[in-house]
């Protein structure tokens, strides 16, 4: 039988453009048959004229749910297919179309739609906000350097901070067409005027842009079943998911009609926790081998300056892995200091140094660059920045595909950039 | 766009309020304004469902009894009312419209 296919991942503001599309394949004669995944409309000729309808899924109580589908049928109308946001309905060429008041479906519109632009606002604006600040007034030094400690531990977490940006970007545009969508419903109600139909070219922009951000969650959800098949996270974490997926299907047993999306996420978890258990069981030594050595490790920087290393720890992944530490220097009443704090008593660090690996030299200038926040190039050194942070001297340090961040209140000679770089250099060849 | 529908009703409204002078389900409903109008009034399903659960809440229409799986509506008094209502306001304005074009075809 001959198929036709269509991309058909239309966000919510676009639900118009969805049924425009069905309609245009319907008058071509052609019937869907079903929509594969969400993602793709697979159609077949169609034997009779039809038309399509979408509804918002969550139009009526469900108790009456049974009396709104039996009137639709009452007047032709046959419930096709339940998507994230609309039922599909499909009928006769020449019924009259579901919703015929314009006001009406503006009002239902409206309030499904401003739900969403708060929730995206909320995210989205801040995302942006801070991705120009740390980009232009360099003001996230602590953050960047947090999230790049974790950006070593976790594949996951390196994948969510290179989409960041994408997301905060990808939410504003969101939040713009959906301002616009909304607009052109009101004016069309108040006018009296049919629900206005995006165009072809706009919908299948819509269309794209949704796809987009599904991609990216299944980007990061890849990275997650990396994380547990390279060792990152621990194989409890299969079982975080089988959790999740009973959870999800459990509530989509107990609520009938809302329940399609929930046994989709279902279905997701636990493909998750089968890819990354079978993944871990079979690939779990060669993926673990793909992790980076952490640099400088068992690193003690400062020798003849600090006396003591602290808190050492390392962190690896395939494309970024560190060694974080703390030395603490001489003093008149012992090696340590500590000083007391409300919540106890804790050492006090003269210095803190970061170390950094990654797999392409491309990406250890990306993360220098992240790094670079508020420092100023060293005279006279290549590849080194130097700078305040508060009483702190902040050193940088680039070699190839290593990274060095040197935090401290010591007061250092002015030779060591040179002795560290040697050292970088040496760390490198090995 | 908030508009109190109960004082001015859309041409909707006015056609399925019309309808239930006589007792009848929510297909027949949309059959009797389609034959009322020669089809050029089409009231959709969905939309139909959402009238008549607001009329039944505004007291403009009440439930009457189930046969064969419909629910079948009668308009009360008070919709009788708000149809008279739109009635007298619709003739208002087209005995405005005759005075102006008479006092225009006398001038």
């Amino acid at each position: 039988m001959k198929r036709r296919f269509s991309l058909f991942t239309y966000p919510v503001m676009d639900m118009k453009a969805a049924e425009a599309a069905l309609n245009r394949r319907a008058a071509a004669g052609w019937r869907l048959e079903r929509v594969w995944l969400g993602v793709l409309a697979v159609f077949v000729p169609a034997h009779v004229p039809v038309r399509y309808c979408l509804d918002w899924c969550d139009n009526v109580k469900d108790m009456e749910w049974a009396d709104y589908l039996a009137l639709l049928a009452q007047a032709g109308w046959e419930k096709k297919l339940e998507l994230r946001y609309w039922n599909l309905y499909e009928g006769p060429a020449d019924a009259v179309p579901v919703q015929t008041d314009g006001a009406e479906e503006y009002r239902r519109f409206r309030a499904k739609v401003l739900r969403r632009m708060i929730w995206v606002a909320v995210w989205s604006v801040p995302l942006c906000l801070l991705s120009m600040l740390s980009v232009l007034l360099d003001l996230l030094g602590g953050p960047i350097l947090a999230l790049l400690l974790y950006a070593s531990a976790l594949h996951m977490m390196w994948t969510a901070l290179a989409l960041l940006p994408l997301w905060g970007l990808g939410g504003l545009v969101w939040l713009g067409r959906m301002a616009l969508r909304l607009r052109q419903w009101r004016r069309a109600a108040e006018e009296g005027e049919p629900t206005p139909v995006p165009g072809r070219w706009s919908g299948l922009a819509g269309a794209l842009l949704a796809l987009a951000g599904w991609l990216s969650v299944l980007v990061l959800l890849a990275a997650l079943a990396w994380d547990v098949i390279a060792g990152c996270l621990p194989m409890a974490t299969v079982l975080v998911m089988i959790l999740a997926g009973a959870v999800w299907r459990i509530r989509a047993a107990l609520g009938a009609r809302l329940g399609a999306g929930l046994r989709r996420m279902a279905a997701l978890a636990f493909l998750l926790a089968a890819v990354s258990a079978g993944g871990r069981l079979v690939f779990g030594e060669t993926a673990a081998a793909a992790r980076l050595a952490p640099p400088l490790e068992g690193g003690h920087l400062f020798h003849g300056v600090t006396e003591v290393v602290l808190y050492h720890r390392t962190a690896s992944t395939a494309l970024l892995s560190c060694t974080d530490w703390d030395e603490s220097g001489p003093t008149d009443d012992g090696p340590l200091r500590t000083r007391e704090t409300p919540l106890g008593t804790r050492f006090d660090v003269g210095t803190r140094c970061t170390a950094w690996r990654a797999r392409w030299p491309w990406l250890a200038e990306g993360t220098a660059a992240l790094l670079r926040g508020g420092l100023e190039p060293a005279e006279g050194l290549d590849h080194v920045w130097h700078g305040r942070a508060g009483e702190d001297e902040v050193w940088l340090l680039q070699q190839d595909d290593l990274i060095l961040r040197v935090s401290t209140e010591l007061t250092l000679d002015g030779d060591w950039p040179r002795r560290a770089l040697a050292l970088l250099e040496e760390e490198d060849g090995t | 766009m908030a508009r109190k529908k109960l004082e001015t009703l859309t041409e909707q409204m006015y056609y399925v309020l019309l309808a239930l002078r006589k007792e009848r389900h929510g297909y027949a409903v949309m059959q009797a304004i389609s034959a009322l109008t020669d089809g050029r009034v089409g009231v959709g399903a969905g939309t139909l469902y959402a009238l008549l659960e607001r009329f039944e809440k505004d007291g403009l229409i009440r439930f009457t009894r189930m046969e064969e799986n419909r629910k079948y509506y009668q308009i009360t008094e008070a919709g009788d009312q708000a149809l008279q209502a739109e009635y007298q306001r619709i003739r208002r304005q087209a005995a405005d419209l005759e005075r102006v074009l008479k006092e225009e075809e006398e001038a």
